[in-house]
Parts: structure tokens; sequence; C-alpha cells
């Protein structure tokens, strides 16, 4: 599903050079939940950010599903990100103007995906939990509900891996505590590949497996 | 008026046919009077018209002008200003997976619509404008110009779209990561 071997990132501020991966080594299947732990600055964030496309290696391998992220053009990222990948973020990033229904409607579109309603997806809303929240905006939503909503937008084109960034980090215990419940969920039930990056143990610990990483490596 | 106070400075005389004013005019010229001014409506209408009033052409040209400028730019400014804003939403559209076009898509729609939305208003306004000025100054005539709707609309919306593609293009052209971070 995924295989990386030596990745290398090295971002150009100004006339510096600033190295946030130093040869990163993954393997994981279809189907696994990992969660990725470490402090800040260990280059995880960067990982997920070439993982998902957002930003291209500089060095080394990456295939997802056989398909060489470091040979794509910049449009052919923009195709894995519709079609391959989905994000859930910290800050949920939801469109404030929208409705939480327009919200996941939108990466509908985004992938071409025009017409009627998905009968499979309807059952994740249910098992979200949020199929009676779908016309209230972001701001009349709570910090849970709105994840859950950033969690149905993810993966409503059925992506094969799905990519959240410290997705606790903003929420309370008790919202954490499901939102994490649901990731596993979806783990359990759909299959789902999850990649998790997380500061808190008690969250990594909801994954199948966890990989540490620091100063841009994996240590373990 | 003539700033005449107390003296006469103007005669009307009521002719029996209009036919017949060239004629009343030279009778009264022959009877002495041929060093005052004897003109018919036509003739003393037409010294106050803008023709007569030299530059007055060019000057309300360049005031148009500097109107239609001054509009343009403040459209142009809004826009970029509305899309600017609006940033970390294009990053957040990128990491959907949405293509350059696609945000262009949205952004141009979204331009239109505020357009025409704006012109519209601004016509309303022009009436409330004639009506506030018919009540503070009654003698002076007011004129709605039909023309001009079609030329101020064309111009608010080309300002807003060059002010949307401008700022539109550089965001969805700009690193995924950095317009996620944009606050």
């Amino acid at each position: 599903m995924i295989e990386i071997q030596d990745l290398k990132k090295v971002y150009h501020v100004g006339d510096v050079d600033v190295i946030a991966l130093r040869g990163v080594t993954l393997s994981v299947k279809g189907g696994e939940f990992v969660a990725v732990v470490g402090p800040s600055g260990s280059g995880k964030s960067t990982l997920f950010h070439i993982l998902g496309g957002l930003t291209p290696p500089t060095s080394g391998s990456i295939h997802i599903n056989g398909r060489d992220l470091l040979r794509m053009s910049e449009s052919e990222r923009t195709n894995l990100r519709k079609t391959t990948v989905g994000f859930v973020f910290q800050k949920y990033n939801l469109l404030p103007t929208l409705t939480a229904a327009d919200n996941i409607e939108i990466a509908r579109d985004i992938a071409g995906r025009r017409g009627p309603g998905d009968p499979q997806f309807d059952e994740v809303l249910k098992l979200l939990g949020i199929e009676g929240r779908l016309h209230h905006k972001p701001r009349a939503l709570s910090g849970g509900e709105q994840q859950r909503v950033a969690i149905a937008r993810a993966i409503v084109n059925h992506p094969a891996i799905l990519l959240a960034d410290e997705p606790t980090g903003n929420l309370d215990t008790e919202n954490s505590q499901i939102v994490l419940g649901l990731l596993r969920s979806l783990n359990d039930r759909l299959h789902q590949t999850i990649l998790m990056i997380t500061h808190d143990h008690d969250a990594a610990a909801f994954a199948d497996r966890i990989v540490r990483m620091r100063d841009g490596r994996i240590v373990d | 008026m003539y700033s005449a106070t107390g003296l006469v400075s103007i005669i009307w005389i009521k002719v029996d046919d209009h036919a017949n004013i060239p004629a009343v005019i030279d009778s009264m010229k022959k009877t002495g009077l041929e060093d005052y001014s004897i003109l018919s409506v036509e003739d003393y209408t037409s010294l106050i018209s803008v023709d007569n009033i030299p530059m007055i052409r060019p000057f309300t040209k360049v005031i148009i002008g500097l109107a239609v400028v001054i509009g343009f730019l403040v459209v142009f400014q809004s826009m970029y200003a509305v899309v600017l804003e609006r940033t970390r939403e294009i990053g957040i559209l990128k990491a959907l997976g949405a293509s350059p076009a696609y945000i262009l898509g949205i952004l141009l729609r979204e331009t239109i619509i505020l357009s025409i939305i704006g012109v519209m208003a601004g016509i309303l306004m022009t009436y409330g404008t004639r009506a506030l000025l018919n009540l503070l100054v009654p003698t002076m005539p007011t004129e709605v110009v039909y023309i001009w709707w079609p030329t101020a609309g064309l111009i608010a919306l080309v300002g807003a779209l060059i002010g949307a593609i401008y700022p539109g293009l550089k965001a969805a052209r700009q690193d995924a990561i950095e317009a996620l971070s944009y606050d």
C-alpha cells in the first residue's frame, strides 16, 4: 500500500537549507491503522504533507498503491489528493460559509462525483453521529462535531489512505475519545487505512502500530 | 441673477405668433434699440447652454473619466481584499484536490454574482440620490442617464474580474501548506 524508502526533504528558507526528513523508511499495509508520534520538529507533518501530495519529496522513493510520488507532476499530485488521500486536520479546516453537508458535498464535487448521494456513505454519517447536524454551519457545531464532519469529508470519496494530523489536538478528553473511537471503527468496519500524527500517547494507543520519529528519522 | 439689484435687466415680450419673432426683433431694433441685445427665447437659452461655456465639455469628460478610473480601482481593490482574505479557504480546497482551474472558477462565479448585485444596488441608489437631491435642492434639474447603465455595469464587472483573477491565480498557484497556514 505505502512503501517509503530513504525519503529526504530539504526546505530552502532564504539562503538556509532546513532538513526536515533525513532518510525515512516505512511500510504500511492496506487496512492498517498507524500512529506516528514524535516531538515538534521531528518531521511528522512533513512526512504527511509528502504522503498527501501537498509537497514533493527531495529524494528517496515513496509509492502509494504502486504509484511513485517522486515522479508525479503538480497536477498528478492534485489528482492524488482528489482520489487516493483524505486529510483530517487539527484545526478541522471546514469552509465557514458552507453547511456541514455542503462541506462534505464540495469534496465530492471536486472529485467530479456529482449526482445522487451514496447510500453506503449515509451509513458512515450515522456511524459518525452527525446525520442530524448536517444543515448547520461550522460555527454552530462543537469542536468534536466539526472534526467528525471533517472526517466525513475526508472519506466521502473512499480514499485509499486517511491522513489525520493531530485530529484530537483541539479537542477535550471526551471529544478526543469519541473521534479516536470513530477512527478505530472506520478502520475495523471499513478497513480504512489510517495514518495519524499525534503527540498524545493515549491517542496513539488506538492504532494497530506506533511509529516514533525524531530529528527527521524513524527511531522505532 | 445679473447682480443688478434695483435695475431692469431683462424684459420679456410675448409675441402673438412664433413666426413673427424675427420681424418683431427687426422692428424693435429700428426704433432706436439697436444698442440693446434683443433675442428670441431660443437664442437666449442657447447662450447659457454648455456649448457656449468654454472648456465645459472637456472638463465634464475629465470628471467622468476620473469617476470611471476611481470606480474601477475601488472595485478592483475590494475584490483583491475579498480574495486575499480567503487564502486559507483556497488552501483547504487545494488539500481536497481542487485544481487551480476549479478554484478560479468558483472565485469568478462569485465575483460575477457580487458584481451583478453591486450594479443593481448602485442603480437603486441612483434613484435614492435623485430623490434626496430633489428634496434638498428642488430647483436643480436631475436626469437619470440610462445609457450609462450598461457602461457602468461593464466597468464594475471588468474591475471586479481583474481584481479577482490576479489574487485568485496567485492563491490557486500558491503552495497548499502555506495557504493552509494563512491567518
